[in-house]
């Protein structure tokens, strides 16, 4: 069997005809498997979803209860049509997996969202050797290399302990990044309360029953400025009374750069990441020595010129779907 | 990673504790050339922009590279960004090892010294580094850094100012006095001296003051200057310490006699500059501070009437019967005078802050109107000023900038507001829709041919924010024309 006709590009997503079903729909599809619980890939309304089952418990947290829910746990194969899956971790958030295929003697990857550093949230990313690999590219530029997570967050606590009368609010993504953000400051020793709204608090009980120990969490909208001073504030957007002399943050993979940074008018940028930065999408695709790598999710260019440079065939997820049109 | 704390945050406040936590962690001699680097004292020869560009096409694909410079658009940050860090190599001993071998190299030699740090270094490490090394400067706040380095001596801020001032990166005098492991460096000769810097006048506390026991002098018509001339040779020092020496070399150069005096650099009407002299610090080589300001006055008056033609004039006093006289003259002031200065005639002269009734500032009153806010601009990393314009035949025209700090409380909400209304950004500008008005207080009106109103507001500072008013309540450029000087 050929790779395109195991995974093809389509207007709702990636679609696996033999398997009928696609991979993080767009749009509302009769069966989709899912990688992750971030919204952009687990939408609501589909007629049947399989997922690992933190995904499942996130997508039933977000939008209720998820119609024809299959939970399957990590490296468990079974059988859809006829073609094999199974779900191996992608180190991106709690849940998070790369969907492989496999029909006569055919392999594809779609990874998903992935990184390669160590997230104490979730699983490290396992390379599956593959014919056709389904790559993510939101960071796919040499300027992005994301610093060691550990320097970051001592950053964060050297801000800390050097302004200790004042509150410190970081923004960060509610589902995934505050988590990790309160994993690692609570390994850097930081034991004292952290104060979150009330969705990432819903998140973070998801995560404890998974077994993630958070430490002391409080809710940030019932304390009162004068509670906030000196304290560790994560934020997700929305309304917030903080005090006046709040220092303000950003985790982001954006933020390694230094005119994002500015442009947020941010005190304390943390470049912090869920996503593979360029030394480890280049060091992924060498690994997973696909015969063909697909790029979505990004800009493809420079990822396209590397691959040139290392021989390996790497095409435009964009640019497959445009010929499947005609 | 101490310039990047520093240039995230405007709170002067936060700057300084950030500088004095560094300066406590970091020995010698490597905290004193991250000074240096922070003030642009370092000896590092610059790096054009093409070559800085063929360094970088060394290490990284041109192609990758070219995709890159075009998402980030600063070349130094990019080229910090990119440049793979050779892991298995030694880093650096010191900060210090790497000054040296860069100040050492010649302008041939410098890229190639340079690439090979790049190599054993760290993004942020690499970015300070080429930032230097393209002549950007790191940091404009250096009175911060003397003000830190004073507070970590214990030490007097004006005797820390000449001692910065006289020493040479790696400051090893400097730090070896503010450690107590040696005197205070002895003032070189005909070095900077801080001027003195009187506290604006409290108008509720005038009935208290005799107005016989002062003399008053125009203030602000110029650059306020220090000349210090020895053994024949001729400096000019702005009052923040920057040798302004090569900018008035053809005013300097033939000047005889020693001194110390403290002025104003005017320009005049038919061209050329004038050094206003008010008041000396030494003259020939004798320390007039602790005279009164009377016999300092009369002695630089002989001064300067022995060297006839000379650069420096005596700044003339202003007659006044009474405090009411002076307000009349402040309500119409000379050209360009922001304001007087009066100084009593028995006051010794004290540089550095003044905190008594010894020397003081009687501003103008700066009038007021409303504007429109048309741009933000980012200086260094965070939004820090705007730029204000008023209507004229039906088109919103730029007046003027003002510093984003002076919002104080308001600044917050105002960075929120420009964010939300945000059309574009051009570099580090930042268009926004024109519906804010602020308030704006200014010095004067003044011709402008590089405004297209044809004019612009010179002092103009932020003093306030009308977020209710509809932008019709603001400034028509009519209405600045009328006051514009004839």
């Amino acid at each position: 069997m050929r790779a395109h006709e195991l995974l093809r590009a389509t207007p709702a997503g990636l679609y696996c005809p033999p398997g009928d079903f696609h991979i993080d729909p767009t749009r509302a599809v009769a069966r989709a498997v899912i990688t992750h619980g971030h919204s952009d890939h687990a939408r609501s309304g589909h007629g049947a979803v399989l997922a690992t089952p933190a995904t499942l418990e996130m997508m039933a947290l977000r939008h209720g209860a998820v119609r024809g829910g299959q939970a399957l746990v990590y490296n468990h194969p079974v059988v859809v049509n006829g073609v094999t899956l199974w779900l191996a971790p992608a180190g991106h958030v709690l849940g998070s997996a790369q969907v492989v295929l496999q029909m006569a003697g055919c392999r594809a990857v779609v990874s998903g969202d992935y990184k390669r550093t160590a997230d104490p949230t979730c699983p490290p990313f396992e390379p599956v050797a593959c014919d056709v690999f389904v790559s993510e590219a939101t960071f796919a530029l040499p300027v992005f290399r994301h610093p060691p997570p550990e320097s970051e967050i001592a950053r964060l606590l050297h801000s800390a302990a050097l302004f200790p009368e004042r509150c410190h609010a970081i923004g960060a993504y509610v589902l995934g990044k505050t988590q990790r953000l309160i994993r690692l400051l609570r390994q850097a020793g930081y034991e004292r309360p952290i104060y979150l709204q009330k969705q990432a608090l819903a998140i973070c009980a998801l995560y404890r029953r998974h077994g993630q120990d958070l430490g002391t969490l409080l809710p940030a909208a019932g304390a009162q400025p004068g509670d906030l001073a000196g304290a560790m504030v994560l934020t997700s957007g929305g309304d917030l009374a903080l005090p006046v002399d709040t220092v303000r943050g950003f985790a982001s993979g954006w933020m390694g750069i230094q005119e994002h940074a500015r442009r947020r008018d941010c005190e304390l940028p943390l470049a912090l990441s869920d996503h593979a930065d360029w030394p480890e999408l280049v060091m992924t695709l060498r690994q997973v020595a696909a015969g063909e790598t697909w790029v979505t999710h990004g800009r493809a260019d420079a990822l396209l010129r590397q691959a040139k440079l290392d021989g390996l065939r790497v095409r435009a997820l964009a640019d497959i779907a445009g010929e499947g049109g005609h | 990673m101490l310039w990047e704390s520093l240039a995230c945050r405007t709170n002067p406040d936060d700057r300084l504790r950030l500088l004095l936590d560094y300066l406590r962690r970091v020995p010698d001699p490597d905290r004193g050339f991250a000074m240096a680097a922070l003030a642009a004292r370092l000896p590092i020869a610059r790096l054009s922009a093409a070559r800085l560009k063929a360094l970088a096409a060394e290490r990284v694909d041109a192609q990758l590279l070219a995709a890159s410079l075009g998402f980030v658009g600063d070349g130094p940050e990019t080229a910090a960004l990119v440049w793979p860090q050779d892991l298995t190599a030694n880093r650096p001993a010191s900060l210090a090892e790497v000054v040296d071998s860069l100040a050492q190299a010649g302008k041939a030699a410098m890229p190639g010294v340079l690439a090979g740090w790049l190599d054993r270094l760290a993004t942020p490490e690499r970015r300070v580094l080429l930032r230097l090394a393209s002549g950007a400067r790191l940091f404009a706040d250096t009175r911060a850094i003397r003000r830190a380095l004073a507070l970590l001596g214990g030490v007097d801020q004006v005797e820390l100012d000449v001692a910065w001032h006289d020493d040479r990166p790696p400051y090893a005098a400097l730090f070896a006095w503010l450690a107590g492991r040696a005197a205070r460096p002895a003032p070189r000769p005909g070095g900077y001296r801080p001027l003195m810097q009187p506290p604006l006048l409290d108008e509720a506390a005038l009935p208290g003051r005799d107005p016989a026991d002062y003399l008053a002098c125009w203030q602000g018509q110029g650059q306020r200057a220090l000349l210090a001339a020895e053994a024949g040779i001729a400096r000019l020092y702005s009052a923040d310490g920057e040798d302004l020496s090569a900018e008035f070399r053809g005013a300097l150069t033939g000047r005889v006699g020693d001194a110390a005096l403290d002025g104003e650099v005017v320009s005049l009407p038919r061209g050329g500059t004038v050094l206003r002299v008010l008041d000396a610090l030494r003259l020939d080589d004798q320390d007039v501070c602790a005279l009164p300001f009377v016999e300092r006055r009369t002695r630089l008056a002989a001064w300067l009437a022995k060297r006839p033609g000379g650069w420096g004039t005596l700044a003339p006093t202003l007659a006044f019967a009474d405090w009411a006289d002076l307000r009349r003259l402040l309500a119409a002031p000379a050209e360009g005078a922001q304001g007087i200065v009066l100084i009593r005639r028995d006051g010794r002269y004290r540089p550095g802050e003044v905190q008594d009734d010894a020397c003081l500032v009687w501003r103008r009153p700066a009038p007021r109107l409303g504007a429109v806010v048309l741009y933000a601009h980012r200086l260094g990393t965070a939004l820090a000023e705007l730029t204000i314009g008023a209507y004229g035949e039906g088109a919103l025209l730029p007046v003027g900038r003002v510093a984003l700090a002076d919002a104080g409380a308001e600044r917050q909400r105002l960075v929120a507001w420009i964010r939300d209304h945000a059309i574009g950004w051009f570099g580090p500008t930042c268009q926004v829709a024109p519906t804010l008005v602020v308030e704006i207080a200014y010095e004067t009106v003044s011709r402008s041919a590089r405004h297209k109103a044809g004019l612009t507001l010179t002092g103009a500072r932020l003093v306030g924010v009308r977020w209710q008013a509809p932008v019709a309540t603001a400034v028509q450029l009519a209405e600045l024309a009328r006051v514009l000087p004839r």
